[in-house]
């Protein structure tokens, strides 16, 4: 068993291109622990999941990524995957010529002529993703059959560290409840430690989660009770939180 | 001329190196086979449940049977076009005759297998197909080099006639040797109301590989599509055109080409449309993808036009692979090498060619074998 958080962060400052988009980010999240990406548009939320997945847009200019105790800011995309970390893209790309079961097969380790378990297909099935199979990755896809497709993918690849780049964000109220109930379920199952931005706060009515952190500007600034930090937020603005008497200033510990 | 009575009476050579290639050898899953290696028809048959839809021999045979086909022969492809068709007039081996009787309705593929077998071979045949009137067939033709006989030339002139409300799908695999010359010379000529599918597979090395079969879309409504799906690499060179004329009243055409080139490689892709006529439409789409630097790439489109009532367009792109989707497929646990794989695989996807569903498994156990070597 690994020792240390699962998910440590560091003083990461992070470039795109050459702007500089995190400043001195700290975050630390035990495994099991979930906590919520607040913050308005442009602040860096979808940057700091993408650094953490290793998207290599996303370049880190100081400071470091751990999990479970191993410092990952080096690795790849693919080694961060093996070692059980994945991501719910907001936007994930169209593949024109690869199946979505092709896609689900190559998440669960099969090749593309074996077969789904009777369990898997079971699971396609909950999803109502069966039609989709034979479809190209995405194409055509609404917003909220592409979320499907994405949390599925995570499900097959039973990853440990599930980074959720707003699950919420162009999905009906009755998707999202059927979504929300299948994170949490798996979420609670497995004990994967989870990340999740949320912009419009839809997914909190459904999935629990300890902690929340609020990025603005770059910064980030943590707080206990997601909930009522979001309905503070709501009500008062984002830059309200920088005042707020919960803040924690050195990050979640 | 062929003695076999059986598949199983050929020599395990050349069923082995057939089976590599993707031949299907299994009667009961064609509607006919047939078998010229080297310079020599070893086996023609049609399986008994077709021997009243379909006729299959070897084209000199059939030129004994039948003299009317003296005169057909030679007009879809010009006996003095270049050097090569020259050579096949002069001298040539046979070839495969096929007739699809009128109204026959084919629900099994037609396979066909030539092979250059010995080393240094050169093998010079000519293939005739009449798809009869209203009839409806697939055919999978596989041309291939031993693998232990690095050397050897193809020249193949082939004269296809699809008549009235005729539907021909013509698939042909080339799987050749990183040594092999290689000179296809085809004409189609298609009747009203009539449809020919022309898939074009190639997805291992040759040494020269040159080609454009010409359609004629003679007939009224008349439609001709042409797809080629090219791997390129190891050192080959490829010149891989497609001419269709519009001569029809309300023709159409649609050419496709995806190409895959790396590692010393050189592709030309040319596709050539010609409007003739009253509401004809043509479409012509190649798209590219170079894998390294060490790899060439030219895409010619040529659309030309007689007639005020002709639609045709072109689209030519080439690039490279998308970097987020390589970085999507890594996030799903599969390495650099393994997202280029699925990837390069999902580009040459043939669930456009309008196959039959044995014939599509064929291809892709094909595709597949190809994408887990690269």
């Amino acid at each position: 068993m690994a020792k240390g958080a699962a998910l440590e962060i560091e003083n990461l400052s992070v470039k795109i291109d050459d702007k500089l988009i995190l400043k001195n980010i700290n975050l630390k999240l035990e495994a099991g622990e979930r906590a919520f990406v607040f913050g308005p548009n442009g602040s860096g939320k979808s940057t700091l999941i993408r650094t953490i997945m290793g998207i290599p847009s996303c370049k880190v200019v100081s400071g470091s990524i751990s999990y479970e105790g191993k410092e990952i800011t080096d690795l790849d995309v693919y080694s961060r995957s093996k070692l059980g970390v994945s991501m719910l893209f907001q936007q994930p790309p169209e593949i024109r010529g690869v199946k979505l079961a092709h896609l689900l097969k190559l998440c669960l380790g099969k090749k593309r002529n074996d077969e789904f378990s009777s369990d898997e297909m079971e699971t396609i099935k909950r999803f109502n993703l069966v039609e989709f199979l034979d479809r190209d990755v995405n194409v055509g896809f609404s917003g909220g059959e592409r979320k499907k497709a994405e949390i599925l993918q995570i499900l097959f690849l039973k990853s440990k560290l599930v980074l959720l780049d707003e699950p919420d964000s162009g999905v009906d109220v009755d998707s999202l409840r059927f979504l929300s109930s299948e994170l949490e379920n798996y979420l609670n199952d497995s004990k994967a430690t989870s990340l999740i931005i949320t912009h419009k706060g839809d997914i909190l009515d459904f999935v629990k989660a300890e902690n929340a952190c609020v990025i603005i500007d770059g910064m980030n600034h943590c707080f206990p009770d997601p909930k009522t930090i979001y309905e503070e937020i709501r009500t008062n603005g984002y830059e309200h939180c920088l005042s707020c008497s919960t803040r924690i200033t050195e990050g979640l510990a | 001329m062929s003695n076999n009575k059986n598949l199983t009476e050929l020599p395990h050579r050349i069923l082995e190196e057939a089976m590599r290639a993707g031949v299907n050898v299994s009667e009961s899953d064609a509607s006919g086979v047939f078998f010229h290696v080297d310079q020599k028809t070893i086996y023609s048959k049609i399986s008994q449940n077709f021997k009243d839809q379909l006729e299959m021999m070897d084209t000199k045979d059939a030129l004994e049977k039948y003299p009317w086909l003296k005169e057909r022969m030679w007009t879809l492809v010009n006996k003095d076009k270049d050097e090569y068709t020259q050579e096949v007039a002069e001298s040539w081996s046979g070839g495969y005759f096929i007739h699809i009787k009128p109204g026959a309705e084919i629900d099994l593929p037609l396979q066909s297998c030539l092979m250059l077998n010995e080393e240094n071979t050169k093998q010079r045949i000519h293939n005739i197909i009449i798809a009869g009137k209203g009839s409806n067939t697939q055919i999978l033709t596989t041309c291939v080099q031993h693998h232990e006989a690095k050397l050897g030339a193809h020249f193949g002139v082939s004269e296809i006639w699809v008549e009235d409300n005729a539907k021909l799908t013509f698939t042909m695999v080339h799987q050749w040797a990183p040594e092999t010359l290689v000179r296809p010379r085809t004409g189609i000529q298609i009747a009203s109301n009539s449809e020919f599918i022309s898939n074009y597979i190639c997805l291992t090395p040759a040494k020269d590989v040159q080609m454009s079969p010409l359609a004629t879309c003679n007939g009224l409504n008349s439609k001709a599509i042409l797809n080629n799906v090219l791997y390129v690499h190891n050192d080959s060179v490829m010149d891989i055109g497609s001419e269709v004329e519009l001569k029809g009243h309300g023709s159409v055409t649609e050419l496709n080409t995806r190409a895959v080139i790396r590692s010393n490689s050189y592709l030309v892709s040319r596709g050539t449309i010609c409007g003739n006529s009253e509401k004809c439409r043509g479409h012509l789409e190649c798209r590219g993808i170079l894998l390294d630097n060490e790899a060439f790439l030219e895409a010619i489109p040529i659309l030309s036009a007689t007639n005020s009532g002709a639609e045709l367009s072109h689209e030519a792109a080439i690039g490279k692979l998308n970097e987020e989707e390589i970085v999507y497929l890594m996030s799903r646990g599969l390495n650099r090498d393994e997202s280029v794989g699925v990837l390069v695989r999902g580009f040459m996807d043939v669930s456009m060619m309008g196959l039959s569903k044995d014939i599509k498994k064929n291809i892709e156990s094909i595709i597949d074998l190809v994408a887990e070597a690269s």
